[in-house]
């Protein structure tokens, strides 16, 4: 099978004090088509600076990176390649939430009232269709991220890159939303690469598991999450959930370590 | 709900327990009081003035009555006089406010968005800023001579470097993540522009607006004193040369009155333009 994403050797540095800051180091990441790969790793290794790589936002210092386009390739419509999910939300301050998820469809242009009835469709499947006429300072958190993923399942991609969505969100509202995540994804099964710095949403969540070691971030080890789907938070009672967390943790500790007495 | 809560006195040395309960007192009544007490403070002073000038307490000729300076702007309102006045200082500040924040906007925006901008631009408005515009009025004048255009130029002078200073900080001060994300779902160029630079600056925007305009009333005011015969500065300096005091008052009356319906007409615009800002609504206040 031909991967969808691979990363080969991905290396960024960044200048900071006019010295180079090496953020990434010679990352090596293979996505296939339609598979759920999660990224776990400690706190400023380089998580999101890769995912910002892989959305065409950074440029990486060294290394190749070959997406595979799989829509408008025979006089089809073109998807957009990838949507992207920030933990910030990101979400517009000045758009309402249905505004808001009608983003990307508007900057490709398409017709008022389709976009209007995709928006729509999708607030629904996220809650929020009674919520659409409101601006984001009216929302909590969690709709706010709700509104966020409303806006790239509608924008419809071939990757969705998800950068710790629900990490900051409480923990009922974060059980909450991978279900929903789940169900949603099961629909139409798209790429995902997804970054959590939670053992247990990245088993519970992904097909892979990568790990990553402390700054600079290179490739730790993976392992696959043999889970049957779909899946929803009852799988955590389970002892195979149990042991793949473990055997997630005893790569990342020593990393978890070391980035603490880096800082 | 009621917030208010009362404590059951606590009987002799102890008490087994402490009952505490809802007073069922409604949450209006206070904000309301508040409200009075702000009304009858100002109009307790005007009685008291009034009574002290009646009595011979207050020289009436610095401190004319209320009741006088009524009457006064009663009649210059009658004579038209006053309305001549009001739109001579109305169209050069409007004419210079609008010279001056329309470039500054533009000028403001583009030092945000680029470094180069900000290179070629920030020299010179950070060197002109700190300086009263009002020191330049002689210049102006020597340059424009003492029409109409001076005043007006004096005016977008001052407007232009706090709108300018203030569009710039909005523009550096858009949270990257949002031109991130606006990015990712495909705005580029002229739509990145719109949809996302313009909007997240325009709360600064009009902080920047309604700076000016107070700086502009400012401005207005002193140049019709020096070189002026209409306007409301005028009016003010004539009354007080020829000791016409409550027609001095009546002036002070309308530039406060002008000032008031300015910041509030900007702030009403605000909240039409930008419907989103819970916290914007509240800085303008
Ligand atoms: N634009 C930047 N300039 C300089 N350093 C950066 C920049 N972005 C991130 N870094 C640094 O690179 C490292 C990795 O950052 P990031 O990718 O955000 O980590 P993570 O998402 O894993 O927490 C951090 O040490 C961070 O301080
Ligand atoms: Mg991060």
């Amino acid at each position: 099978m031909q991967a969808k994403i691979s990363a080969r050797q991905i290396t960024k540095r960044y200048p900071v004090k006019g010295q180079e800051f090496t953020a990434l180091d010679r990352f090596d990441l293979e996505v296939g088509e339609g598979e759920f790969v999660c990224i776990v790793g400690p706190s400023g290794c380089g998580k999101s600076t890769f995912l910002r790589i892989l959305a065409g936002l950074y440029e990486p210092t060294a290394g190749e990176l070959i997406i595979r386009r799989s829509s408008g390739l025979n006089g089809g419509a073109p998807k957009p390649l990838n949507s992207m999910i920030f933990q910030e939300y990101a979400i517009f301050p000045w758009r309402t939430v249905l505004d808001n998820v009608m983003f990307g469809l508007e900057m490709r242009n398409v017709a008022r009232r389709e976009r209007r009835a995709i928006a729509n469709a999708y607030l629904e499947k996220v809650g929020l269709r009674r919520y659409k006429d409101r601006y984001p300072y009216q929302l909590s958190g969690g709709m706010k991220q709700r509104v966020s993923i409303a806006r790239a399942f509608a924008n419809d991609p071939e990757i969705l890159l998800m950068d710790e969505p629900f990490g900051a969100l409480d923990e009922q509202t974060k059980t909450l939303l991978q279900q929903e995540l789940l169900r949603m994804w099961e629909e139409d099964r798209k790429t995902v690469v997804y970054i959590t710095h939670s053992i247990e949403e990245a088993i519970l969540l992904g097909d892979r598991v990568a790990v990553m070691t402390a700054q600079p971030g290179r490739n730790k080890h993976q392992l696959r999450v043999e889970l049957p789907r779909p899946r929803d938070p009852k799988i955590k009672t389970t002892v195979r959930f149990t042991e793949l967390c473990y055997e997630v943790w005893q790569g990342l500790e020593s990393e978890v370590v070391k980035s603490m007495e880096t800082d | 709900m009621a917030v208010q809560m009362r404590r059951e006195q606590p009987s002799a040395a102890l008490a087994d327990e402490v009952v505490i309960r809802g007073s069922g007192r409604p949450l209006k009544q206070s904000t309301l009081r508040y409200k009075l007490l702000s009304i009858f403070s100002p109009i307790t002073v005007l009685i008291l003035w009034e009574i002290m000038v009646r009595l011979g307490l207050l020289d009436y000729r610095f401190f004319p009555a209320p009741t006088m300076v009524s009457l006064s702007l009663a009649e210059l309102l009658m004579s038209g006089e006053l309305t001549e006045h009001i739109l001579a200082s109305l169209g050069r500040v409007i004419a210079g406010f609008l010279l001056g924040s329309i470039p500054g906007i533009v000028i403001g925006m583009l030092m945000g968005w680029s470094r180069t901008c900000r290179a070629i631009f920030d020299p010179i408005v950070s060197a002109t800023f700190p300086m009263p515009k009002i020191a330049l009025l002689p210049l102006v004048l020597l340059i424009f001579g003492i029409g109409e255009f001076s005043k007006i130029i004096l005016i977008a002078i001052g407007a232009f470097f706090l709108v300018t200073i203030n569009s710039m900080a909005g523009v550096m001060n858009i949270d990257p993540v949002l031109v991130e994300a606006a990015h990712n779902f495909g705005a580029r160029g002229a739509r990145m522009f719109r949809k996302v630079v313009l909007p997240s600056t325009l709360p600064y925007i009009f902080t920047g607006l309604r700076l000016s305009l107070g700086v502009s009333l400012i401005i207005i005011v002193a140049t019709e004193f020096v070189a002026a015969n209409k306007g409301i500065g005028f009016l003010i300096w004539i009354s007080w040369q020829s000791l016409v005091t409550e027609k001095m008052y009546a002036g002070l009356i309308v530039i406060a009155v002008l000032g008031l319906l300015f910041t509030y007409g900007l702030e009403k615009l605000g909240r039409m333009l930008m419907p989103w800002g819970r916290d914007i609504t509240e800085k303008t206040r």
